[in-house]
């Protein structure tokens, strides 16, 4: 279809307006048709306004005349005084004529009717000559004028010519009645000449029987047609004495033989004017009547159209409300529920889905699994609405089950990770202790290897674990050298030997840090070591800038193209959602991972070499440079406070480490503790820890002692004798930027922590 | 195993602290190597550092070997005190004493040392103290 691209507004509208027109149409029609009726009896009027009226009395003068003419003598007083009247009739009934403008209206038949009465009319003055003249017998002079009243009466004949039947049959009537009255008047006219010339000829006699056969002809059948009550009026006139005088008259001047006029011309003067009176007023009412029914007619056909009319008005404009309103309500309800859907299906489906998708999602926050429903009802557009609901809450659906899967997928790698971990970790453990033992080169570098390895194994486990979304297996709760941090990472490698570390700042790391920061680097070393060649060696440096630490891994590989560079690094700043599909770069994204949980910056960069630096940027609240924040370390190892890493344990700390060979009051209050925890393990190094921390402890006792560590508490007891200055030079060399200030607990504490750690282990 | 959750990290690490075993693996201190490179070093060998820190010690480890032998002490001392292997230790000892940054004093040998009397005579001595 052609218009498929309108909108759905366009189409219910023209769904509207076709059955509008349709209606308009109709409703033009039909008050074209009632119209046309009272149309045709508005012209009727005008034509019996012009021709009823002036035409019937000019009519009447000519039937005068025409009597006056046979009665009188040629040039008399009447019969001029007639022929003015007559004059003045006709020219009322010229100018009405003009006036009215009806010849313009007239269908054509009827205008040759009226042009043919116009023409008879005209012949009037001709026949008055004659007259004058006596050339003419009266019997010519009668038929001549009523030639002109006849072709006055077909000019009559539209008047009964009418759309409504009942006004037709009265006036066709009435018309009847009037032509009765003429024939009647004709009579008159042949008796009054006869009478006149004092005999009825042969001729006047003929003519006078076929008027009388004529009008009795004429007026039954009227009179039969006439509807009541005009019919009783007349039979009134036909039942009187007067009628009955006129008819015997008739029927003696019928019968008798020419020659001498045989009735009373004074009785016959007065029956005839008494009845041609009667018959003119009762025609006279008869005519009024059928013009106020014509009137009424014409008023009901008018108010017909119009009803009509306002009726095909009113529904019309009813269909066109009905069908706006119920257009307008669907688009509307179509148009909310296109943007309710094209909100969902662009902006809402796919942040819920996105939201499930993120590793920590919720997957029953109600926020992201509950989908508004577009449009409510029952109908079409409401089902579609529901439909689409639906569709949603299977998607989001279908998105929950998938976080479920991978939340399950991960738990299983953590799971597995974390056993390794366990297993890597005590195998770590036990490897420490057989290098404590071993006194062979030979034996500790196999161990070495094993430890190496097994280090390499760790990091992977904690990889599996960081991809999981948890924390790797170790933590610390106290500050570590940067340096110790970049060591442990650079171990985690296969070509540990390949890396320099330079000098580094006196710098320590945050221990909630130290975990994530150690694995970033190891990820960023290997990295740097497998992707360069063999024969070159990767450099660490660190510098402190304004706001952290910043360390560089710099490579003197073949570098990458500024292109890998840019997604490597977009990579970094954005971590993409774990891929299990694509395993390539895993170590960039657990780089990215841990960067984004520790608040870490890392950049990729081309290094002047050729290689790649990775640049690290540790925050300043992850690297702390003040020398005197001291207290976290002791902190966490005072026994009942483990947590209080802030104020209270910089003191303790100092003198657990001035009081090393002494064994101070406070000191021994924490030692015990320190040792009881220590016990369990194993005893040699234990041992040897409570004989360095002085006379305080005996309740753990060697059980082997041999003299190698004879040797070494005589050695440990001769230091003590001489600890006074052995404390001061201790104190100075281990700090030795500041030499006069408080004993440094970096190394002395770090010391201590080894001794617990080898007491532990 | 201690598990105490530190700053509300709902899974916290398994292992805290020293229970996660050294930063720095031995491996790592001495670079992989385990035999000296000039002498070995006996137990009892007292070492006495030659100078005070240099700046470009390298490492923390050396570093508090230095630090610890501003006074004479023994191999096995020194090693007890840094908490590492005694293997690494004597590999961390060798390249100090090839900078020439401590001295070694090797023991009298036994057939020097005094004879079992004056032992005894030196505990009663120590006992009466």
């Amino acid at each position: 279809m052609r218009n498929r691209g309108w909108s759905i507004r366009a189409k219910i509208m023209t769904l509207a307006v076709v059955p509008l027109v349709a209606i308009t149409g109709l409703s033009v029609f039909g008050v074209a048709v009632s119209a046309g009726g009272a149309l045709n009896l508005l012209a009727a009027r005008d034509y019996e306004q012009v021709f009823g009226a002036y035409g019937e009395r000019m009519m009447v003068q000519l039937q005068k005349e025409r009597r006056v003419s046979v009665a009188e003598k040629p040039g008399s007083a009447a019969l001029a005084e007639q022929r003015r009247a007559t004059d003045e009739r006709e020219q009322q009934f010229h100018t009405r004529l003009a006036d009215s403008k009806l010849r313009d209206d007239l269908p054509p038949d009827q205008l040759a009717q009226v042009d043919a009465f116009l023409a008879k009319l005209a012949k009037l003055p001709e026949l008055r000559t004659d007259v004058d003249a006596g050339n003419a017998d009266p019997t010519a002079v009668v038929r001549r004028y009523s030639e002109i009243i006849d072709t006055l009466y077909q000019a009559f004949t539209p008047m009964t010519k009418l759309a409504d039947p009942d006004l037709a049959a009265l006036a066709h009537s009435i018309f009847a009645i009037s032509r009765a009255r003429e024939l009647l008047a004709r009579e008159d006219a042949v008796i009054t000449g006869a009478v006149a010339d004092g005999k009825l000829t042969l001729a006047e006699q003929g003519h006078l029987l076929r008027a009388v056969g004529a009008r009795r002809q004429v007026h039954d059948e009227a009179l039969a047609a006439l509807p009541e009550p005009h019919r009783e009026h007349f039979r009134q006139i036909f039942d009187s004495d007067t009628y009955g005088t006129l008819f015997a008259m008739e029927e003696t001047l019928s019968t008798s033989r020419p020659g001498k006029v045989l009735v009373d011309a004074a009785t016959w003067r007065s029956t005839n004017d008494a009845i041609y009176a009667q018959m003119d007023a009762t025609e006279g009412a008869a005519a009024a009547a059928t013009s106020d029914l014509a009137n009424e007619l014409g008023i009901a056909a008018f108010a017909q159209t119009i009803v009509a009319a306002l009726l095909g008005l009113l529904c019309a404009a009813i269909s066109l409300v009905l069908a706006l309103r119920t257009g307008r309500s669907v688009v509307r309800r179509l148009e909310r529920l296109r943007v309710s859907a094209l909100e969902v299906a662009h902006e809402r489906l796919p942040r819920a889905i996105a939201a499930l998708r993120q590793p920590g999602a919720l997957v029953n926050d109600p926020s992201l699994t509950d989908v508004p429903l577009v449009a409510v009802g029952t109908d079409e557009v409401g089902q579609v609405g529901h439909a689409f609901g639906a569709v949603q809450r299977t998607a989001v659906r279908a998105a929950v089950d998938e976080a479920v899967l991978r939340r399950g997928i991960s738990e299983v790698f953590l799971n597995i990770a974390r056993r390794s971990q366990a297993l890597l970790h005590r195998q770590l453990t036990l490897l420490d202790r057989m290098e404590r033992r071993t006194t062979e080169p030979q034996e500790l570098e196999d161990l070495f290897r094993l430890d190496h390895m097994a280090t390499r194994m760790r990091r992977h486990a904690e990889a599996l674990v960081i991809l999981a979304g948890a924390a790797p297996g170790r933590g610390w709760r106290h500050p570590v050298p940067v340096i110790d941090v970049v060591r442990g990472a650079t171990s985690e490698i296969e070509d540990y030997q390949r890396v320099t570390i330079d000098r580094m700042p006196d710098v320590k790391i945050v221990g909630r840090a130290v975990g994530d920061i150690i694995h970033l680097l190891a990820e960023l070393l290997e990295n740097s070591t497998s992707f360069a060649p063999p024969h070159t060696r990767v450099r660490v440096f660190a510098e402190q800038v304004g706001n952290g630490l910043a360390l560089h891994v710099e490579d003197r590989g073949l570098g990458m193209s500024d292109a890998e560079l840019l997604e490597a690094n977009g990579k970094l700043a954005e971590p993409p959602a774990f891929d299990p599909s694509s395993s390539a770069r895993l170590g960039l994204l657990v780089v990215a991972r841990l960067a984004a949980r520790q608040g870490i910056n890392v950049r990729l960069r081309s290094s002047s070499y050729g290689g790649i630096t990775a640049v690290v940027l540790i925050p300043t609240e992850l690297a702390l440079t003040d020398p005197t924040d001291k207290g976290e370390p002791l902190g966490i190892f005072a026994p009942r406070a483990p947590r209080a890493v802030e104020a209270a344990p910089a003191a303790p700390v100092e003198e657990q480490t001035v009081d090393l060979g002494s064994g101070g009051e406070e000191t021994t209050a924490l030692l015990p503790k320190r040792v009881r925890k220590a016990a369990p393990e194993t005893a040699p190094v234990t041992e040897e820890t409570t004989v360095s921390l002085g006379t305080a402890e005996t309740p753990v006792v060697p059980r082997q002692r041999s003299a190698d560590q004879v040797r070494t508490m005589m050695s440990a007891f001769q230091s003590g004798t001489v600890r006074g200055r052995a404390k001061a030079v201790t104190e100075s060399t281990a700090n030795g930027d500041a030499p006069a200030t408080a004993p440094t607990p970096q190394d002395s504490a770090g010391m201590e922590d080894s001794s617990t750690l080898e007491g532990r282990a | 195993m201690s598990t105490d959750p530190l700053d509300g990290v709902e899974e916290g690490p398994a292992w805290w602290d020293h229970e996660a075993g050294p930063v720095v693996r031995p491996y790592m201190v001495t670079g992989g190597r385990v035999r000296p490179t000039t002498v070995d070093f006996d137990l009892i060998t007292y070492l006495v550092a030659t100078a005070t820190l240099a700046a470009d010690t390298p490492s923390p480890e050396h570093q508090a070997i230095l630090a610890l032998t501003q006074e004479p002490r023994a191999v096995a001392e020194v090693a007890s005190r840094v908490d590492l292997p005694l293997g690494v230790v004597r590999v961390l000892l060798c390249d100090l004493l090839s900078d020439g940054l401590i001295a070694r004093y090797d023991p009298p040998p036994t057939d020097h040392l005094p004879n079992v009397e004056t032992l005894q005579a030196v505990i009663h001595g120590l006992r009466a103290l």
